[in-house]
């Protein structure tokens, strides 16, 4: 038993064995770093850095310096460096279990005026909750490869009481529903349309009887329609060399981002309108805005530059205002008299502008698609397109070709990965037990879903968790201070008032390196955001029980160092001159002796 | 194609000749002022990005952005500068503008034998305009651009600087009286500035643009005099300090870090022949030029910090510059101590590397304002400036390295000098050990300090430790006696490249919390290869061609290794 014991010892307290450590560990750092540069920061945590065999690696380097050091005893004065190192390191990773295990991580984020008592966790993580097997609050981390096209994962998490398990499927870091076209039931034609502009790709699909998917603004104004006759087709694609009459359009009125009205333009200009509490006078209306010797001209009747200029009145003050439909900088221009009624206005106009580049394709029963265009396009002269060939003009840089056509179309609802920046993950998830699995169900951040399996009802929250902070913070203001003459910025603050609610609240003034310090938790100005006009300061936020262990530790580890390296030989004379006076100690320069 | 022809050059040794060589003489008509007439244009304060700053300053930053040179036909950067301004019809269609990238040159059709294009050929190519508003479109929707569109990008902030230059909207020169952080008014803006004599003001200003047009050297330099002190008139309390405006344009006209390392140069000639010829003469003359060299480069980085405000750790090329300084100091105090030339040449050729490359690698060398995350000054300057010390150390370690190798090539392994230089070697290991763990932790304290967690395992904070495991290694080897002097120098080249991805490589391979020290990169540069292929056959060769005396004759102590009778 005893040689046994000694020999693990004796392997554990060898010299080679460290620099194998060493190596090896080097060598699996290097690894990390890569695979977190192809995966993502979170899946290295999970795999490389957090786990179970990054751990024993470290236990095992610990306790091959703990057998080193204690191989060694007694020791003699000139190894005081050696063994503060050696401790110092072990104090190190010492408080580094002490974060991991007991230490909390956080964020708060605050818009101005708001109070907050919990912090969120970094990252969301799924909850379960079955409530008919006695399943409460049970949480499974969700850390997948970040990947633009999505992850292919498989998964399964045992659920406690062993009867149910979850299985997850496909991971997107980056979720977003949107509107795609696949093949369907009803008779609904559509259109793959695909271009290049100065060589610059696009594509989109083209729907007539969906208003979102009607027409296209890029690469040129694209209207699609159905047809019910051939008759009605030939009138429709006639209309491509006019300007579509679409009405005037309307004055779209906001207070605050919400709606206040909506005041169609057509019918007779000046008039007066009643819109909530202001009233709106429509003075002038334009077709064709220009400026001629500084005066608003009207300079043709076609919908070139259609504009409005209208007034705004409350409790007798008058803000003068103009809009343009096709000019969303600058729509709320104050001509005079701005008194700040914080009015929003924007000009509504769907159709097409008259001197517009414009085709119109037209699907007809019998006929299929054709095609016409107000300028040159190089289009066949009956419009019939043929599907995958390229037509367009050297003169405006533009090839449309029709992609794939569809005469059963659908518009449906997907999730897709925009791209593998972990922004809005989402996760497909299925129950499993022995009866059977459940229909497989995304869940995105945020959202709460429910699966069902059998006569089991499974709820699952993809959610931040929250942590109560045992105190609250309100924000009150957030600052941001530039750069002399530029928006860059300087540096970030907010004025923020803490309270445990037992004693008054306390102002505190937090800066990008002056966090709050309270009851353990440090709160870091670590971001900010501006929405709907105000302002929102993010803060990191963190509880960390081991950060002083750790600092003792560093400053262990550096005057061990100082002592293994400068001071040895100086113990080591002092130590010969001690025990044995005689001893002839040579005068060498204290640097060349280790 | 200018930055590479450099490099090679002065590996090549003909650089100094380059360095000294007078350009073409320019052909507009301003070749004629003299270097006096606009002397105090040069130190006329100008606000720009974020600070205020000679308008020398600016110049040179805009001519060597838009033209990718230091001097534009040989001109003073001022006078190209204020000819953008003042004759912008003699430049629309001169060919200054750089566009490197030749992907971006073929995909939009423009010459592909050319390099510099004229604004109005950019301007007048609809495929390039095509891939701005590509490029605008995605930055407003945040979405990440690829590498020609970043190419791009920089090609058209190159047309917005220029334009800018052209329409005088960059000469913030008037001061705000409103307060100090105010932004200051371009003569296009004086009705909006009406807090003096815009009339005189005005005159004044014809005059400089006459007397600039004319070539009028002297009365350039009376009405450039007369707009400095009408312009310092007006909010005297907005204006920087005199010396510091008058020592940031010495700052630039001098170069320092040029003259740095020219005189570097002539060190490592001097202390190579020296070497050779044994002869006290050269080494004392090569000491003299290191001296100068490292006078040279700590008067530039003084120059930097106070020009600044703040400690120079802000970006590569800053930090590069301190590399270079302390890589030197380390050896002359090892040379205090030791008395070995070979410290002094192994430093002197480091640092005409270090220094060259700062010069011609894409880095920018703009004194700029610090990004919020970067303004705790106190440990993040401990932490950056240990660690530097760290790398330097390393890099001194591995040319010393490199010494030993081929020592060992050459047959001389066991002779004293090569015994010497062992120990000499590993006491700069040593140095690396302490200066990079010191730095490690300092790293920590400030991430503590900053956001609340002191280790994160984020790449660049894992490749210092890489490099410290390394060097732990050569400790322990050494003290196990596993490592001996071949060894100990194959090992310390290695951790010297590991040192080099941890500096320079982690910015271009792995992203992380340090990114904004880097910038945006993306290609490594084919030279880093041949570097590195050049390196590891220096070692092979140094293994198959010591043959010789591979056979030790004596083994004395090495250090580092226990003591004969210890208990290893």
């Amino acid at each position: 038993m005893r040689s046994v014991f000694s020999r693990i010892y004796g392997g554990l307290a060898s010299l080679k064995l460290t620099i194998v450590l060493l190596s090896v560990l080097a060598a699996v750092l290097i690894y990390g770093t890569f695979y977190e540069s192809a995966n993502g920061t979170p899946m290295a945590q999970r795999h490389v850095y957090a786990s179970k065999w990054f751990d024993a690696l470290i236990v095992l380097l610990a306790a091959n310096m703990v057998a080193c050091t204690a191989k060694r005893y007694p020791y003699k004065p000139h190894q005081l460096g050696f063994l503060m190192v050696h401790c110092g390191i072990l104090t190190i990773l010492t408080g580094a279990m002490l974060t991991r295990n007991f230490g909390r991580e956080g964020e708060l984020f605050l818009f101005e005026g708001e109070t907050g008592q919990a912090i969120t966790s970094a990252r969301p993580s799924l909850q379960v909750d079955v409530p008919a097997a006695g399943i409460a609050s049970f949480q499974i981390p969700v850390v997948f490869p970040a990947r633009d096209e999505g992850a292919e994962v498989d998964e399964e998490v045992r659920l406690p009481h062993g009867a149910m398990r979850l299985r997850m499927l496909r991971y997107y870091p980056n979720a977003q529903w949107t509107n795609t076209v696949t093949e369907g039931e009803e008779l609904n034609p559509a259109l793959r349309m695909r271009w290049t502009q100065h060589d610059v790709p696009g594509e989109s699909w083209l729907v007539p009887s969906d208003p979102q998917r009607r027409s296209l603004a890029a690469p040129f104004r694209i209207d699609t329609f159905a047809a019910a006759s051939g008759r009605e087709a030939d009138s429709l694609l006639a209309t491509a060399g006019r300007a579509q009459p679409q009405g005037r359009g309307s004055l779209r009125l906001r207070l605050a981002s919400q709606p206040l009205a909506e005041i169609p333009l057509d019918g007779p200009v000046p008039r007066r309108v009643h819109a909530g509490d202001y009233e709106v006078v429509l003075r002038e209306w334009f077709s064709h805005f220009v400026l001629r010797e500084g005066k608003p001209t009207n300079a043709s009747a076609d919908m070139v530059n259609p504009a409005l200029l209208f007034d705004i009145s409350n409790k007798g003050s008058t803000e003068n205002h103009v809009v343009f439909a096709f000019h969303e900088m600058g729509s709320l221009l104050s001509t005079s008299g701005n008194h700040g009624f914080g009015i929003e206005a924007d000009y509504v106009y769907d159709g097409p502008a008259a001197n517009e580049s414009r085709m119109v394709l037209v699907h007809a029963p019998g006929t299929g698609w054709r095609a016409a265009a107000n300028f040159d396009l190089g289009l066949p002269a009956d419009g019939r397109l043929e599907v995958g060939r390229a037509y367009g003009s050297d003169a405006s840089h533009v090839e449309i070709a029709i992609a794939e056509t569809l005469d059963r179309a659908a518009v449906r609802n997907v999730l897709v990965n925009v791209d593998r920046q972990e922004r809005n993950p989402a996760v497909l998830v299925q129950a499993v037990s022995k009866d059977g699995t459940s229909d497989p169900q995304w869940v995105v951040a945020g959202e709460q879903q429910t699966l069902r399996l059998g006569d089991r009802e499974m709820t699952l929250q993809f959610a931040r968790r929250e942590y109560p902070l045992g105190f609250s913070v309100h924000l009150v203001d957030f600052i941001e201070t530039t750069y002399p003459g530029t928006s860059r910025s300087a540096t970030y603050a907010s004025d923020v008032m803490v309270s445990d609610g037992t004693h008054p609240a306390v102002p505190i003034h937090i800066t990008m390196n002056k966090p709050l310090k309270h009851k353990g938790f440090r709160l870091f100005q670590s971001s900010f955001m501006r929405s709907g006009g105000q302002e929102a300061s993010v803060f990191s936020v963190s509880y960390d029980p081991g950060v002083h262990v750790v600092y003792t530790g560093f400053i262990i580890f550096i005057a061990g160092m100082v002592a293994i390296f400068y001071l040895k030989p100086v113990i080591r004379r002092a130590y010969l001159r001690s025990t044995t006076p005689q001893a002839v100690i040579p005068d060498t320069a204290v640097l060349e002796r280790t | 194609m200018k930055a590479k022809t450099t490099f090679w050059a002065a590996i090549l040794v003909i650089l100094p000749m380059v360095a000294f060589a007078q350009p073409p003489a320019p052909a507009t008509a301003t070749a004629a002022l003299d270097a006096a007439a606009v002397r105090d244009l040069q130190i006329l304060p100008v606000q720009h990005a974020g600070r205020v700053k000679p308008l020398d300053t600016l110049a040179r930053e805009m001519v060597q952005f838009v033209t990718g040179k230091r001097r534009y036909r040989g001109q003073e950067p001022i006078v190209t500068y204020l000819s953008w301004t003042f004759e912008s019809e003699k430049w629309a269609d001169e060919p200054m503008i750089r566009l490197e990238y030749l992907p971006l040159r073929e995909k939009v059709g423009l010459d592909a034998k050319r390099n510099t294009f004229s604004m109005n050929e950019l301007r007048s190519n609809e495929p390039l305009m095509a891939i701005f508003r590509t490029v605008d479109d995605k930055q407003r929707r945040d979405e990440k651009l690829d590498k020609l569109e970043n190419e791009a990008r920089d090609v058209g902030t190159k047309l917005l600087v220029l334009n800018e230059a052209m329409s005088g909207g960059a000469l913030r020169v008037i001061p705000s009286t409103l307060n100090a952080n105010a932004t200051w008014f371009t003569f296009l803006e004086v009705q909006d500035a009406p807090f003096f004599d815009t009339k005189s003001m005005r005159e004044t200003l014809t005059a400089v643009i006459d007397a600039f047009r004319a070539g009028d050297s002297k009365a350039l330099a009376v009405a450039g005099a007369t707009l400095r002190t009408d312009l310092a008139k007006i909010a005297p309390a907005a204006m920087p300090a005199g010396t510091k405006i008058a020592l940031e344009e010495q700052y630039n006209r001098l170069n320092p870090f040029r003259k740095a390392w020219i005189l570097y140069f002539v060190a490592f000639v001097l202390l190579l022949v020296g070497v050779a010829q044994r002869a006290r003469v050269w080494y004392i003359g090569g000491l003299a030029a290191l001296l100068l060299g490292f006078a040279a480069q700590v008067y530039g980085m003084a120059a930097r910090i106070y020009v600044a405000g703040r400690p120079p750790v802000s970006n590569i090329y800053e930090s590069m510059i301190f590399v270079s300084a302390s890589i030197v100091l380390f050896a002359l105090i090892f040379e205090a101590v030791y008395r070995s030339r070979i410290f002094a040449l192994t430093a002197a050729g480091l640092g005409v590397v270090v220094l060259v490359l700062s010069e011609n690698l894409p880095l920018s060398s703009e004194i700029s304002p610090l990004v919020p995350v970067l303004r705790s000054t106190t440990w993040l300057t401990f932490h950056v400036l240990t660690i530097m010390l760290g790398y330097s150390a390393a890099f001194l370690a591995g040319g010393l390295a490199f010494v030993g190798l081929g020592l060992h090539a050459f047959g001389r392994s066991n002779s004293p000098f090569a015994v010497q230089l062992d120990k000499f070697h590993y006491r700069v290991v040593q140095v690396t050990v302490l200066f990079l763990g010191a730095g490690i932790i300092l790293g920590g304290v400030w991430a503590n300090q900053s956001w609340g967690r002191y280790w994160g395992w984020d790449p660049k904070e894992t490749w210092a430790l890489i490099s410290l495991l390394a060097y732990l290694v050569i400790v322990h080897g050494r003290f196990a006696g596993w490592l001996k002097r071949f060894g100990t120098n194959v090992a310390s080249v290695v951790g010297m490249n590991l040192v080099i991805m941890t500096y320079y490589g982690v910015n271009y391979f792995l992203v992380g919390l340090h990114s904004y020290a880097g910038g945006a990169a993306f290609n490594v540069p084919p030279w880093v290869y041949v570097f590195l292929a050049a390196e590891w056959a220096f070692v092979l060769f140094a293994f198959f061609g010591g043959a010789p005396s591979r056979r030790r004759t004596s083994q004395p102590r090495l250090e580092g290794a226990p003591a004969p009778g210890t208990r290893a």
